[in-house]
């Protein structure tokens, strides 16, 4: 179906292309610039100073992944015109889905490298934090932050199989960074929509929640892999089943949708 | 070259001089509060950042808070504003209790519905805190100390003394005292029992077995007040009036509390002072 060769080959050319951009370091002084901050922002807070210097530093580490998707992933993934397709001039020939399979590679690693660095200056900056404060900063757990970290990535790598999804089903940059945050509200906004419509009943009722719920297997509750409040927290009450059925939900998710934009890009016409 | 220069430096002159402008006004211009987004709205839109959302939001209504100065502006300009964003903020990060603890001291005395609205906002958030009672208790204070209401005090403070075992047991105790303030002997009564059980300690079960004699003296006093009205078509004026016939003695608590009868209800008062060394001069009296 594909060979990975070609695929890895690909994704090396992809990581240079945005190291070549700066696109990575750029990302990564911003993001080193924000956690640095927290040492700023962490005064207005009173009490409750760890848990708010742990969820800013995870959601510096979050909102740098969704810049980098959005914003550099969408435009390295999406067939423009203007742009061309360098990989598609490489001597060696490439299947569609050693094509899709290696710019995931490629944005993965890119994904993964920014997670690493950024959740290890974050780590240092929480608990430097810890140090000084240590009366407002009681709990730090090294695993649930891992945890977390990863929990991110994942969902980060599941927006990425999305956007390559939507780059094979349209032409352009734009359309595919629209498509790619009206995804992302909608994957917000559902979990809001369930609530309000739980407490219906009859059948009408039962309907909209089978919906709501179809929607959510196609538009993830990305709250659900969302780890964040354990890394301050004294009472450990996650279970492990419902963290192995997310992992495994988030891989069968990634892989539907590379292979759907693999068999769509198999069928388009590169004019 | 030169004219070009000269255009700097006049524009650079000309944007400094309307800076400065510019910074008058904006100190002229009073401090403002907003009304944030509806709390679903903003998770919607955040998503992920929900959470960092409710931070910056509070950071804002602390800068809010600590740019008046005492006597500056009275707290009914903001406090409607201020309330609908503390409700926002706790929905949005429910997990932070310093937004609780300033909703409680920047709206909880403005006015008993403000209380109420705080009240309302430590209750919701007391849920994601099982092992403190603070919540609760302020809860249950805004109600007794802000709105008179010294029943949803009552129930309110006798919950946090149920939900939580490291609680103290005084809060539990206070809450059967305002039953009984407000003329509710039984939910009082019942409360002490509660308060007895739970209590581990020998001397504080003998208080609590104290103050339950009394609350039952009470009771006693208040069925001899029911059975006064079935005979006589109406209720005594004074509690004198069922001695002997339909009570012994009437009950002295040792200056603890003080029998009032108003109408056709007994209440249980902390006595003034003056009752308080008055009656601990008498015999103890519990029928």
């Amino acid at each position: 179906m594909f060979s990975l060769k070609p695929a890895l080959a690909l994704a090396g050319i992809t990581v240079i292309d945005a190291l070549r951009r700066s696109a990575v370091l750029g990302l990564l002084l911003f993001g080193m610039l924000l956690i640095l901050s927290t040492f700023f922002f962490y005064q207005f807070i009173p009490r409750d100073i760890g848990r708010f210097a742990s969820d800013f530093v995870v959601s510096v580490s979050a909102l740098i992944g969704f810049l980098f998707l959005f914003f550099h992933c969408v435009q390295t993934v999406s067939w423009d015109k203007e742009k061309g397709i360098i990989q598609s001039i490489m001597s060696r020939p490439l299947s569609r889905a050693d094509y899709v399979l290696g710019l995931f590679f490629g944005l993965g690693f890119l994904l993964i490298t920014l997670n690493i660095m950024l959740g290890s200056v974050g780590y240092i900056a929480l608990v430097m934090i810890k140090h000084l404060v240590p009366t407002y900063f009681l709990q730090l757990s090294m695993q649930y932050f891992l945890l977390t970290s990863l929990s991110l990535l994942s969902g980060q790598l599941m927006l990425l199989a999305v956007i390559l999804f939507f780059s094979s089903i349209m032409r352009g940059s734009f359309p595919v960074l629209l498509m790619a945050l009206g995804y992302y509200f909608t994957c917000s906004g559902l979990p809001v929509v369930r609530e309000s419509f739980q407490m219906k009943e009859g059948l009408i009722g039962k309907l909209q929640e089978h919906t709501l719920t179809a929607l959510t297997l196609l538009f993830p509750d990305f709250s659900r892999f969302d780890y964040k409040t354990f890394i301050t927290s004294n009472s450990i009450e996650l279970s492990s089943s419902l963290l192995a059925v997310n992992f495994l939900f988030s891989i069968a998710y990634i892989v539907v949708f590379l292979t759907l934009a693999s068999i769509i890009y198999q069928k388009r016409d590169l004019q | 070259v030169k004219a070009k220069i000269l255009l700097l430096v006049t524009s650079f002159l000309f944007m400094v001089g309307m800076f400065l402008l510019q910074e008058k006004q904006a100190f002229l211009r009073p401090p403002s509060l907003n009304k944030y987004l509806p709390a679903n709205i903003q998770k919607a839109t955040l998503g992920y950042f929900s959470e960092l959302g409710a931070y910056f939001q509070f950071i804002d209504m602390t800068i809010f808070l600590g740019s008046y100065f005492p006597g500056d502006t009275t707290p009914y300009s903001y406090g409607d504003e201020m309330a609908h964003n503390f409700d926002v903020i706790t929905k949005l990060q429910p997990k932070v209790k310093d937004f609780y603890y300033l909703c409680q001291s920047s709206i909880a005395h403005i006015s008993p519905e403000f209380s109420k609205i705080a009240s309302n906002i430590l209750q919701r958030g007391a849920k994601y805190f099982p092992d403190d009672y603070f919540l609760t208790f302020f809860s249950g204070f805004n109600y007794y100390y802000y709105c008179n209401d010294k029943k949803t005090a009552a129930k309110i403070l006798l919950k946090s003394v149920q939900n939580n075992k490291t609680a103290p047991n005084w809060i539990g105790h206070l809450a059967g005292v305002l039953s009984a303030d407000e003329g509710d002997l039984l939910t009082g009564l019942a409360t002490l029992e509660i308060m007895k059980n739970i209590s581990t300690d020998d001397a504080e079960k003998i208080r609590y077995e104290n103050d339950i004699n009394i609350f039952k003296a009470a009771i006693n006093v208040q069925n001899a007040a029911t059975a006064f009205l079935q005979k006589y078509g109406h209720y005594p004026l004074a509690l004198d009036e069922l001695v002997p016939e339909f009570i012994s003695q009437l009950p002295n608590t040792g200056g603890l509390f003080k029998l009032r009868w108003k109408g056709n209800k007994i209440y249980l008062k902390r006595p003034t002072e003056e009752e308080k060394e008055k009656d601990s001069q008498k015999p103890l009296i519990f029928l």
